[in-house]
Order: structure tokens, then sequence, then C-alpha cells
């Protein structure tokens, strides 16, 4: 039973992470854009911890903990760098 | 039925090793994986769906959080009882996600206030958008302030 509820919700953050790539080319302004990015790497975590699962192995965690740091980094780069014009002042 | 799912296992998928440690841990952690994704879903959907940046800001930030945070949790619950005793990798991912989500939301908040995005007509205390966006960190205030004159105001004067 574990293994197709694992596939119907990779099913589903499948379907999210389309919808945020919807949002990132029709997003009227960059910050739109931005969000959508920060929605998309918080579904790959997902997405990621899910392959995890299903292969019943341990090795992904390190490749989730990496992935959340990188996007909270370029997140908030982004976001700085659209509020002040530069990145190291 | 049975056949086309071992096919779908076998041939496309590779074979599957998930093994099932109990009925009771097999259910619990299904039923967080349907309400973690479920969440997600609904976090992206309100993404697409709402009509403004400052409501839109809403849906990923608070469901999505909550959506990965009970996927997470589903992890964490089986593979402590697969592999004995508590693993905390999934708990450090989630602890810092539930740290850093409502910062990468302020600051988008901010750069958006900056560029001044338009808003619904019916936000409330839209005036205080234009102080908002003007708003500076206390140190720039500081500054600016002649109560500080010796160093910063020589700092300044170089500069």
């Amino acid at each position: 039973m574990l293994t197709w509820v694992v596939i119907l919700s990779t099913v589903l953050v499948g379907i999210a992470m389309i919808l945020c790539l919807y949002r990132l080319f029709i997003g009227p302004d960059i910050t739109d854009r931005i969000l959508a990015l920060d929605t998309l790497y918080i579904n790959s975590i997902a997405l990621i911890i899910l392959l995890g699962l299903y292969h019943g192995s341990a090795l992904y965690f390190e490749g989730a903990l990496l992935m959340a740091m990188l996007g909270f980094v370029s997140t908030s780069a982004l976001a700085k760098y659209l509020l002040r014009g530069d990145l190291i002042e | 039925m049975s056949n086309i799912a071992e096919w779908f296992n076998n041939s496309l998928l590779g074979s599957t090793v998930i093994s099932i440690p109990s009925i009771w841990v097999d259910g619990v952690v299904a039923l967080l994986l349907l309400i973690g994704s479920g969440f997600m879903l609904i976090g992206s959907w309100g993404l697409v769906k709402l009509p403004d940046f400052f409501t839109r800001l809403h849906a990923p930030t608070k469901a999505s959080t909550l959506g990965i945070g009970a996927v997470l949790f589903a992890s964490l619950i089986w593979f402590s009882v697969r592999d004995g005793g508590l693993q905390i990798h999934e708990l450090v991912i989630s602890l810092f996600l539930f740290l850093t989500a409502p910062v990468s939301a302020y600051m988008m908040g901010k750069a958006a206030l900056h560029r001044q995005q338009p808003n619904l007509e019916r936000t409330r205390n839209v005036h205080l958008a234009e102080l908002a966006a003007k708003q500076q960190s206390p140190a720039a205030n500081d500054k600016k302030s002649d109560k500080n004159s010796d160093k910063k105001s020589a700092f300044h004067q170089t500069e």
C-alpha cells in the first residue's frame, strides 16, 4: 500500500511543481517569479524525500538539507538584490 | 490489475525495496504523506489562483511549509521504525525550513513593497504601504541623525 501512496504523493507534488512553473512563466513581475522559485525548491525537497522513501535509502537527506540551505540563500540574495540594488555593499 | 502493477513496478520504476514494518506504521505514514502532498498541491494552486502578490505570498509560505513538515515527519517515522532508534535528519531539515520560510517571505514582501506592486482594491491601510516601503534599517537612520557626531559622521564625510 505504501508504495502506491508514495507514487500518488509524487504525482501530487509533480502537479504542484507544474503549477509553480506556470506561475514562473506568466508571473507579472519579478517578485512573483522569485516566489515561484522559492515554492519550487520546497516542492523539490519533498520530491527528493519521497524518492528516498521509495528506495528505502537514507542517503538522500544530505541532498535535501543542501537544497534547503542553498534555496534559502538564493531566495534571500534575490530579494536583497531587488531591495538594495546590490548584494555586498 | 496485479499484473499491470507488477509490470509498472518492475519495468518503469525499478524494483521497490519498501518493506512494511507494521500495518499501523504503514497507515500513519501513508496518511501523513497524503496530507503533506495535498497541502503542497493546495499551496501551489493558491500561488496560481490568487489575484495579488501580497495574497499570493500567503499560499506557499503557509500551506507548503505545513505540507513539507508532514512529509518529513512521515519519513522520520518510517525510517525510525525501520532502523530502530530516532533518526533526526528530517527533523533538522524541517526545523531549518520552519525557521527560514518566514524570513524569506518577509524579504520577498519587502522587495514587493519597494517595487510598489499593485494591490487589491479592498486592501486595508494602503496608505501605510508607502511608509513601509521607505522604512530603512536602524543603522541607516542613525547615520542620518545628527546625534551621533563622532565616528559615523566623520566616516560619512570621507565617503
